[in-house]
């Protein structure tokens, strides 16, 4: 259980860029399940108990800054769209991790990251509903979400 | 004498209907090239119509953000655009566009564009005692123009299947005005597939058409990119009067990209942070 915690915190921090950036809702279902909800610039998220719980966000167009608190979990990302590219950097005391999402097809994704963690990613987009594999340390997880 | 006085009465009525013509300045892909646009300015000026094909509020190779979408908008606003359609550029200010959306003082349009607060699917507008329908498509490929990781609730419909349906619900009207923001061939294929348009003016490719690509009676029209050029098009009963394409002085210097020093910079920032 402690790994599906890890699993999914590190998908939340590093790996959920359309929520991160694009500012959404989202129900997510895999090993270890989660809810996000934006209220206004602070977001709050229910799961795991490694998450974070607020999530404070600042936006100045397509360069995106975001907070997650409370400490330990400190973490700082700023992230841009580079046309329909999502690129983050995002920061923790101990490590720095270069996230990325690029479309692949209006239905497929391919999304990752490098530096301090590393794993990479598919996501396939039904109506509604998106459906994921996710590779890290050579293990492989399967989530399903939806955005709101 | 009464009968000539009639008949004088008759013609006079009558010649605005025969003889009108209706002058549409245009421009497409702006990218907020602030320091071109006061050359745009003589040209719009004498304009009855003044309208945009998209991709105005973001420009890639300078990184810019919302301060400067704001900025074109205000001058937008006082040159007097009467509507614009979004371009995936547009799409690509995430969700500060909503934010920008209810600022703007003229429609923005997205005629195939669900779930986006803010997006008209139409505009009517009159001059010179003409009902003008103005309609605004993106083009097909959603992972293009409103790509999924920004906007994991938008959906984009099929241009022809958005526009007939448009069509059947919009209030009645002389003239039809399409606004589209796709390639070319993709322009070409809803031009023939909606015959009524009077003038499809198109943006994305950054085409300088320096003569009207011809859909049978479509003609499809396309000004360049970042305020190099200005299109007037001449509409009259008969459909396209004249057509002129003005190239302007290139001022968008190149030396302003900041996109790949900001890029160097993260992968440098990355490695350090990975070698620590």
């Amino acid at each position: 259980m402690a790994e599906a915690l890890t699993l999914v915190a590190t998908l939340f921090a590093f790996g959920e860029l359309p929520a991160a950036m694009g500012w959404s809702g989202e129900v997510l279902l895999g090993p270890a399940p989660y809810v996000f909800v934006p209220i206004g610039p602070v977001g709050v998220s229910f799961g795991g108990e490694t998450m974070p719980v607020f999530r404070i966000r600042v936006s100045s167009g397509p360069t995106i800054a975001w907070f997650d608190l409370p400490p330990p979990v400190l973490r700082l990302g700023v992230g841009r769209a580079l046309g329909p590219i999502l690129l983050a950097l995002i920061w923790e005391p101990a490590r720095a991790v270069l996230s990325w999402e690029i479309p692949l097809s209006p239905r497929f994704s391919a999304f990752g990251a490098l530096g301090g963690e590393a794993f990479l990613g598919v996501r396939y987009r039904l109506p509604g509903i998106w459906l994921g594999g996710m590779i890290r340390g050579g293990e492989l997880s399967l989530w399903s979400g939806f955005y709101f | 004498m009464v009968r000539l006085l009639f008949l004088a009465a008759f013609l006079f009525s009558a010649l605005p209907v025969w003889a009108w013509e209706l002058v549409v300045a245009f421009t497409n892909d702006l990218h907020v090239a602030m320091e071109s646009l006061p050359a745009l300015e003589p040209y719009l000026r004498g304009a009855d119509l003044i309208l945009d094909a998209g991709d105005t509020w973001e420009d890639l190779y300078r990184l810019t953000d919302i301060s400067r979408a704001e900025e074109i908008t205000r001058w937008m606003e006082e040159a007097g655009y009467d509507a614009k359609v979004l371009g995936n550029h547009d799409a690509y200010l995430g969700p500060a566009l909503l934010e920008l959306l209810p600022r703007v003082g003229f429609p923005v349009l997205g005629t195939n564009v669900r779930g986006i607060p803010g997006i008209a699917p139409w505009t009517v507008v009159e001059r010179k005692g003409l009902r003008i329908l103005i309609l605004g498509f993106l083009g097909p490929k959603r992972d293009v123009y409103f790509p999924y990781p920004l906007w994991p609730k938008a959906e984009l419909l099929d241009p022809v299947a958005a526009a007939w349906e448009a069509l059947e619900k919009a209030p009645e009207h002389d003239l039809l005005i399409i606004l589209a923001h796709m390639g070319l061939k993709d322009a070409v294929s809803l031009a023939w597939r909606v015959p009524e348009c009077d003038l499809l003016i198109l943006g994305h490719d950054h085409l300088f058409l320096e003569e009207p690509v011809w859909a049978g009676r479509v003609p499809i029209v396309e000004a360049g990119h970042r305020a190099q050029a200005v299109g007037i098009a001449t509409l009259g009963p008969e459909g396209l009067v004249d057509y002129e394409l003005v190239r302007l002085e290139k001022k968008h210097t190149r030396g302003k990209s900041v996109l790949l020093p900001v890029v160097a910079l993260a992968l440098l920032f990355l490695l350090f942070s990975a070698g620590k």
